[in-house]
């Protein structure tokens, strides 16, 4: 059964999931991974429960770095539900993290150019700017692999390094001069909106998205064109309209989230970091290792978010490298996607 | 420019293309059996550091290239048998698979305190021992790596075992009821591909780059992708396209020493790449139109 499905599409999705079932999942992969890690501290001479504690209880038990952890987890959920809205459909766009980088530009200019109208207009101005401008760049990328009928991966990917090396363009005049501050305006000296309401705004966005993904048409028509493309295609889901549907909203939501970096003050601490590759990894491990499910994506992003901090707290007082947070994500994504938990239970109940 | 700074520009734009053509090479070896490689970035990333580590260990450059070689068939094993016993998906097994390589690289560099830099190793030992006066910098592996591609052409265009390749890879059904097996000839291209990606990642940390291991292989491993699909996986379309970000590698070293700010120098190449994309999907099109 499974040759034959992956013989009609090699690159077709699994079975869309239950939230029971894909949570479950990852619980599983999230023990191997520390198990894994774990191993690899121990054999490095360190005490692997002691950092496990230290990581665990500083990103998500100690109140002082829960605003840290939110600031961290708030531009990864944002680049999951995008990956998770365009890969859930089968579209592997690889620019999220451009989206999420010129989103962060537009909407600093907004803020940048009008500093003299209400805060709310201009945070509202903002965040329409930033989901705009990525909007726009998907919109771009689908438009010419549609157009000239180019690989959507290829695609998406060079742009995403235009967009990366125009980012290091700014980033270097906003670290080198000082008239160029202002580009990034004095958004960053004070958080325009404070992180609880940007939680509250990343709810709304995710529970939407959940909306869409569950009950709209249009999500169905996503669902079914990242199960199987060629069955969507027979079975009446337009293709045009859903390649330019989603990565819109694929965009947008990442162009959002460069925008809500902004809003919320953490740019300054976090520019360098957007620039990385290993940032896009994390976003698109993200949105995989929860089989592209949008509240999966929150809560695996809050949590990634919560380790990461952790991460900077073991690094700063055992001196480990925070490089360990990578590794678990990535061995997360490896055993989601090779279902070996679903193999697991198959084997057990004998029916593979 | 004089005659000889032609010649010296010639050999470093050369030497920057060979470890971008090793790797597109290998993904070039995976798409004619049918696998999508993009875990290309991975393999670079451990036989990189490995090649440092055994270097560091036994001062032998030629074992520093056999066990990088080795960590890029063991990356490239791995990933394979996820991809072609177990079914995954290759995109996400590869990307996965990147981020974790990519992170234990890093993990294990710090803690061993590798991340200082080298000077190239490969400069002044016996695999740049080349007896040729104008590429006297040209290593060993950098020749192969061109000598590579007339000697895969051939294998494909001319030998019965590349023709069954190709035919795996255009039609895995008719090539297994032709006797060929299918899942293990995937794996075993994707070994070597593996070690054709090992050799480029020991070229990067032991030959040219004497760079911070986290910033060296600067995903080349995507590019070296691009690069085969621009040369329309075709050993001789992959080393003009591999040659293409060789040049525009160069092209770059050079504007730093220039006004232009590198970042916008470094668009160059990749705004190209999407040109030629769009100008040859535009001309496929309108050839093949239904």
């Amino acid at each position: 059964m499974r040759n034959s499905q992956l013989m009609i599409n090699p690159y077709s999705q699994k079975q869309p999931s239950s939230l029971g079932k894909i949570l479950t999942s990852l619980l599983f992969s999230l023990i191997l991974a520390f198990v894994l890690v774990g191993l690899l501290l121990y054999c490095s001479g360190e005490r692997a429960g002691i950092v496990f504690y230290d990581t665990i209880s500083q990103g998500f038990f100690v109140r002082e770095q829960w605003s840290h952890t939110i600031a961290k987890a708030i531009p990864i959920v944002f680049v999951g539900l995008s990956v998770s809205m365009a890969w859930g459909s089968g579209y592997y766009s690889m620019s999220t993290q451009g989206e999420l980088l010129v989103g962060l530009m537009a909407s600093g200019l907004v803020l940048s150019s009008n500093s003299s109208l209400p805060i709310g207009v201009v945070i509202c101005m903002a965040l329409l700017a930033g989901a705009l401008a990525g909007m726009c760049l998907s919109l771009t990328t689908a438009w010419i692999s549609h157009s000239f009928s180019t690989s959507l991966l290829m695609t998406t990917l060079m742009c995403n390094y235009i967009v990366l090396e125009i980012g290091h363009y700014y980033g270097n005049l906003y670290k080198n001069r000082e008239e160029e501050l202002l580009f990034f305006g004095e958004s960053n000296a004070t958080p325009l909106l404070p992180l609880e309401w940007s939680v509250f705004f990343l709810g709304i966005v995710t529970i939407s998205l959940f909306y869409l993904k569950s009950q709209h048409i249009y999500g169905y028509h996503m669902k079914i064109r990242g199960f199987n493309h060629k069955f969507a295609h027979y079975g009446g889901v337009p293709e045009e309209k859903t390649l330019y549907g989603t990565l819109a909203l694929s965009g947008g939501i990442a162009g959002l989230g460069g925008a809500m970096v902004v809003v919320i003050g953490q740019l300054e601490e976090s520019y360098q970091f957007f620039l990385e590759l290993s940032f896009s990894l994390q976003g698109l491990t993200t949105g995989l290792m929860c089989n592209y499910h949008p509240v999966g994506v929150f809560w695996s992003g809050i949590f990634f978010g919560g380790l990461s901090v952790g991460g900077d707290y073991v690094t700063a007082q055992h001196g480990i490298s925070s490089s360990m947070i990578p590794i678990i994500q990535g061995i997360v994504a490896l055993v989601v996607t090779t279902d070996v938990f679903s193999s697991f239970e198959e084997r057990k109940g004998g029916t593979s | 420019m004089t005659t000889p700074d032609y010649f010296n520009l010639l050999v470093h734009i050369l030497r920057m293309t060979s470890p971008i053509l090793l790797c597109a090479l290998a993904v070039t070896l995976c798409s004619k059996v049918g696998i999508l490689n993009l875990f290309t970035e991975g393999s670079l990333f451990s036989s990189a550091f490995v090649g440092i580590l055994a270097y560091e260990s036994g001062q032998n450059s030629g074992l520093a290239v056999f066990f990088a070689t080795m960590a890029g068939v063991a990356t490239s094993a791995a990933v394979g048998y996820l991809v072609v016993y177990q079914k995954a998906n290759p995109i996400i097994v590869s990307i996965a698979s990147n981020v974790t390589v990519a992170g234990l690289v890093v993990y294990f560099s710090e803690s061993m305190f590798l991340e200082h830099t080298l000077e190239p190793l490969l400069e002044d030992r016996f695999l740049t021992e080349l007896p040729l006066p104008i590429f006297s910098s040209f290593t060993y592996l950098d020749c192969f790596s061109y000598l590579l591609v007339p000697i895969l052409w051939i294998f494909y265009q001319k030998t019965v075992l590349g023709f069954r390749l190709r035919a795996l890879g255009d039609h895995p059904e008719a090539a297994r009821s032709m006797g060929l097996e299918v899942q293990n000839t995937q794996f075993i291209v994707i070994l070597c591909s593996g070690a054709l990606c090992g050799m480029g990642g020991a070229l990067l940390s032991l030959g040219s780059s004497s760079v911070y291991l986290s910033d060296l292989i600067q995903g080349r491993g995507y590019i070296a992708f691009v690069a085969c699909q621009l040369g329309g996986v075709q050993p001789v379309g992959v080393l003009f396209s591999s040659l293409f970000f060789g040049m525009g590698k160069t092209w770059r070293d050079m504007l730093e020493f220039a006004s232009l700010n590198r970042y916008l120098a470094d668009i160059f190449p990749y705004a190209i790449t999407l040109l030629v994309l769009m100008v040859d999907g535009k001309r496929k099109k309108e050839s093949h139109p239904f």
